[in-house]
Parts: structure tokens; sequence; C-alpha cells
């Protein structure tokens, strides 16, 4: 079997697993939508574009942190070995990478809609808000899911994977944070280019780096 | 002797650069300029002018003083010598051609021609009225002795220039090493190659340790505050962070093999995270940074490193390179001895 369909079949694995378990996923989005309900309760309106954006971006952080951090963690050693001696290590990683990505996506525009229904919605370039989300989302993603296979080796502990993903997330967060200002400003593409090509390198450099160094990972 | 000469060059670049860095004085300057009037066409006026390294009275026969104003200079009519750096200057009334903005040029035969930009101006909107010019007469152009550059607002602080910026260069030089050691140890899992990376790491953090420092003194001097919020100063405290979670990352593991893979992988995560926040995040066009070199800056080559500094800010270079990794070899050394007295 090629890597794509390996990947194929495991993306629909870690799908199902999902399904089965359903109470991980509806933990996260109960964890959004409480902090957004406590952003809510502080500001009541917020009119401010960067307090918005930094309350926004936080809770994604931190949601990204819960929800991604299982991708490995959440595998017993034994049934990771397993995986590996059924599929291409690479393939294990891609998929949970796959996975997260469409997990922390869905959960960023669902966390923006009840962000903006309780708190409201400053932002004027809506189409390149979207890109912005739908890059840092998948930056975030991509990211963790690698951190997360780090800190699975080190003993799964959350306080590493905080520590060790926060360094490798903020360039890409710091990007992300001046293309949404870009967009809630309503200001043309032109300026805002730089800081897309900005986060579109740093995603592929992320994952390029995760998927050549995970064959040097996964061994215990 | 043979195997150690760059041990007794980098001592001889160190002490070059902290002799030449520390010693060699300021080149003379002005540092203020005060009119006694808000209109310079009224009457005439008075400029108070204070010098740095100046010898406005040892050289009190050959001194001149004149304003510039749209390329036309507008001599004065007494100097009064107060000292060696404070001099008063009468001038006649002068109306500004089209810029009310006066440069304000002192010479004296020894320190030469000192021009301050921007020295006084005035309310006046009168243009183009009576302007007094006059042909100053300067001889000597050029400056003999050895000096650091006198640039506005720096002064002194010019000399942590080459204290601050090799840091960083030695910094990025043993964090390279480090990654280079990482890949070698992947080819071959040699645990060698683990322990020079983890030697290197550490060097390589005291020396952005002192980095942070020395730019936060310099900060202080010049920016006025001891930290700003400039993106190169952010980067290289997450640079930092991501390096402090790698010596993290090492202590939460005991199996050698595991902990040498695992922290190899990490770490070069985190080089090339600090390649984006060092090296290209800041250069960027609408950043704020204040550094030269970023955010639309010009760099500093462009005119604060003339050829009189330039010899000294490259022995110091390469000098705490070079003494970047003699640490590094003596901690790889200690690191040996450790290992030796554990096994027998």
């Amino acid at each position: 079997m090629s890597l794509l369909k390996q990947t194929g079949s495991l993306i629909k694995r870690e799908i199902l697993l999902e399904q089965r378990q359903k109470y991980a996923f509806y933990g996260v989005l109960l964890f959004v939508v409480s902090t957004v309900f406590v952003a809510k309760f502080s500001f009541r309106v917020i009119n401010e574009v960067p307090v918005w954006n930094a309350l926004f971006w936080i809770i994604l952080l931190f949601a990204s942190v819960t929800g991604v951090a299982r991708s490995f963690a959440q595998e017993s050693r034994g049934r990771l070995l397993y995986l590996y001696t059924l599929a291409d290590p690479r393939a294990v990683l891609l998929a949970k990478m796959v996975y997260s990505i469409i997990l922390m996506v869905f959960l960023g525009f669902a966390g923006l809609l009840v962000f903006s229904f309780l708190v409201g919605y400053p932002i004027q370039n809506s189409p390149l808000f979207f890109l912005a989300l739908f890059l840092g989302c998948t930056g975030l993603a991509v990211a963790f899911t690698m951190i997360s296979a780090i800190a699975s080796k080190a003993g799964n502990n959350f306080t590493l994977m905080a520590i060790l993903g926060f360094p490798v997330v903020i360039p890409l967060l710091l990007a992300t944070l001046k293309l949404s200002k870009y967009a809630a400003d309503g200001l043309a593409w032109n300026g805002a280019l730089t800081y897309i090509g900005v986060l579109v390198t740093l995603n592929l450099v992320i994952a390029a780096l995760a998927y050549l160094l995970f064959p040097y990972l996964w061994r215990d | 002797m043979k195997r150690n000469w760059w041990k007794i060059l980098c001592v001889a670049l160190l002490f070059f650069t902290f002799f030449a860095g520390l010693l060699v004085p300021l080149a003379p300057g002005l540092i203020k300029a005060t009119s006694s009037v808000q209109s310079t066409y009224s009457g005439p006026f008075t400029v108070k002018v204070t010098g740095y390294n100046t010898h406005f009275k040892d050289q009190n026969a050959s001194l001149s003083a004149w304003l510039i104003n749209d390329n036309q200079n507008n001599c004065t009519n007494a100097i009064r010598v107060v000292d060696n750096t404070h001099l008063e200057l009468d001038f006649p009334p002068i109306a500004p051609l089209t810029n009310p903005v006066f440069g304000l040029t002192v010479y004296n035969d020894k320190d030469g021609r000192l021009v301050m930009n921007n020295a006084i101006s005035t309310i006046d909107t009168t243009r183009g009225g009576i302007v007094p010019v006059c042909h100053p007469v300067v001889k000597n152009e050029e400056q003999d002795h050895w000096a650091i550059p006198f640039q506005f607002i720096l002064y002194e602080s010019l000399r942590n220039l080459f204290f601050h910026v090799p840091m960083w260069f030695t910094m990025i030089a043993l964090l390279s090493w480090a990654l280079w050691n990482n890949l070698k140890y992947l080819r071959g899992f040699d645990l060698k190659y683990d322990q020079k990376a983890n030697a290197a790491v550490n060097v390589g953090l005291v020396f952005g340790v002192l980095g942070l420092i020395t730019g936060s003194l310099w900060a202080r001097v010049t920016w006025g505050a001891w930290w700003v919020d400039d993106v190169k100063l952010n980067g290289t405290a997450i640079t930092m962070l991501a390096y402090l979670a790698y010596a993290v990352l090492r202590n939460a593991m005991d199996d050698e093999q595991k902990r040498a893979r695992v922290s190899a992988i990490y770490s070069i995560f985190a080089y090339v995270m600090m390649i984006v926040l060092i090296g290209i995040l800041p250069r960027l066009q609408g950043t704020d940074s204040l550094h030269p070199g970023n955010g639309g800056n010009p760099g500093f080559n462009k005119y604060d490193l003339d050829n009189s500094i330039r010899p000294v800010f490259y022995c110091g270079v390469l000098g705490w390179i070079l003494l970047g990794f003699w640490i590094y070899s003596l901690r790889l050394r200690i690191h040996k001895l450790h290992e030796h007295t554990l096994e027998s």
C-alpha cells in the first residue's frame, strides 16, 4: 500500500475513534464555549480590535493544546507499536496531522461563530480573516501534533507539552495576529500578502520538518 | 602548544578588542546648541554650544563657527570661549532662506570640522531677508589620530558595538554547531555528538543571556528603557525559551539514547524557529523595530561602521566566537571526565 492510501485509511480510523469517544471532542468544544463565556462576562462587548484579536487567539491556542495534545497521548504504547508494524510510521504521523487540521479548523470556525455571537465581530475584511483563521489553525494543528509526538516520548506530561509547544507556535501566532489585524482593519490584500506568505511557509516548514524527523522519533 | 594556537589568538583578539574598544577616545563632536532667542531675525542673538572631547580653549586662535541654512554659511560676530567644551557664539540677525532649521559647524585646527545638523530653529516667517554670507577658512580637514566616531545620541555607548553584537554572533555560531552535531547524531546514533550538541547549546545560552544584558544596557542609554517592545528583542527572548525548553526536555528522560534522539529533534525545531524569529520576521516591512537593518531601518554598515572601528569590530567577533568555543571545549572535557569517574 502506498503512503497516501495508508494515510487515508488511518485518517478514517481517527474519525471512527473520535465517533466512539465523543466525550473528548465535545470536551474541547465545551472548553472553547466556556472560555468564550468567561470573556463575555468580563468584557460584555469588545469593540477594540487588538483585545478581540488577542482574546480569540488565546482561546484557540489553549483549545489546540488540549485538543491536539491527545493525538499521540491517547494511544497506548502497545497500540502505537501495532500501528507502526501495520503501516509506515510517517503515514501514522500524516494521518494524525490531517485529522488535527480538520479538528482545529472546525474548532476555529465554531469558536468564531460563538465568539462573534456573544462578544462581537469587528472584522471588516471577512475573506482575509477566514484565510488567516484557516492558516493559523492549520499551523497550530501541525505544530502541536509534532510536539505531542515529542512529549509522548518524554512521559506525556501536559506541562512539558506547553513548555515545548509555545516557543514553536509563537512565531506562527505572531504572523497570524498581524494578518487578522489587517483583516479586522479592512486593509487591502496587498499589505497582507507578506504575512500570508510567512504563514504558508511556516506551516510547510514545520510539516516538512515533522515528516523528515518522525522516522527518528517513533522508535523506542 | 601547536594545537592551542587558536586560544592564544583568542586572548590576543579579545585583548585588542577591550583595549581599543574601551580606551581609544571618542572623536570630538557637538552635543548641544541652544539659542538665546526664538526668532533669529528680530535682533542679534547668542548660541550656547556644548562640545565633547573638544579643544576650544587650547585652539582659541584657529576657532571659527558658522550656521548653515540652505547651503549658506552665516558667520559669527564674536566667539567667547568658556572652556574646552563650552562656547558662546554671537550672531547678527539672520533671516532663513526657506528652511527654518539651522545647522551648526564649529571648526578648529585640532578637532577639525564639527557639524551638528538641526542645531537651532527659528519661528521667523520672514524668508530670504538679510543673509550675511561668509566663507570660513578651513585648513585641516583630515583627522590624524585614531578615534571612535562621534555619533549623535550614541556617544560613548557606541563602544558597546564591540561587545553586544559579537555575543549574538557567538550564540548563533554555537547553536549552529549544535544543529550540525544533532544532525550527525541522527545519522549514526553516536552519543558523542549528543554531548557535543548539549554542551554547545548550554554555552550558546550563556552568550544569549550576555547579549540580552549588554543589549538592555544599550537600550537604556539610547532608547530610554531597559526593555522595549521590539520584534528582535521578543524574538530572542522566545528563542531563549525554546532552548530552555530543550534543557527541560533533556531532564525529563532518563534513557540516554532516547534522550539524545528526542532532544536532537526538538533542537532542530528550535533552530528553525530561531532563524524565523531573528532572521526573517524582523526584516519584514511593517514591523516595529528600533534595531538597525530591521523593520525598514538602514543597516549599521550604512553609516555607523566606518573604517576606523571596522577592524576592532571584526576582531571582537572572531575573539568572542573563539572564546565561546573554548568554553564549550572545556565543558565537553568536564563532561567526559565526569563520565569517566562514573564508569571506573
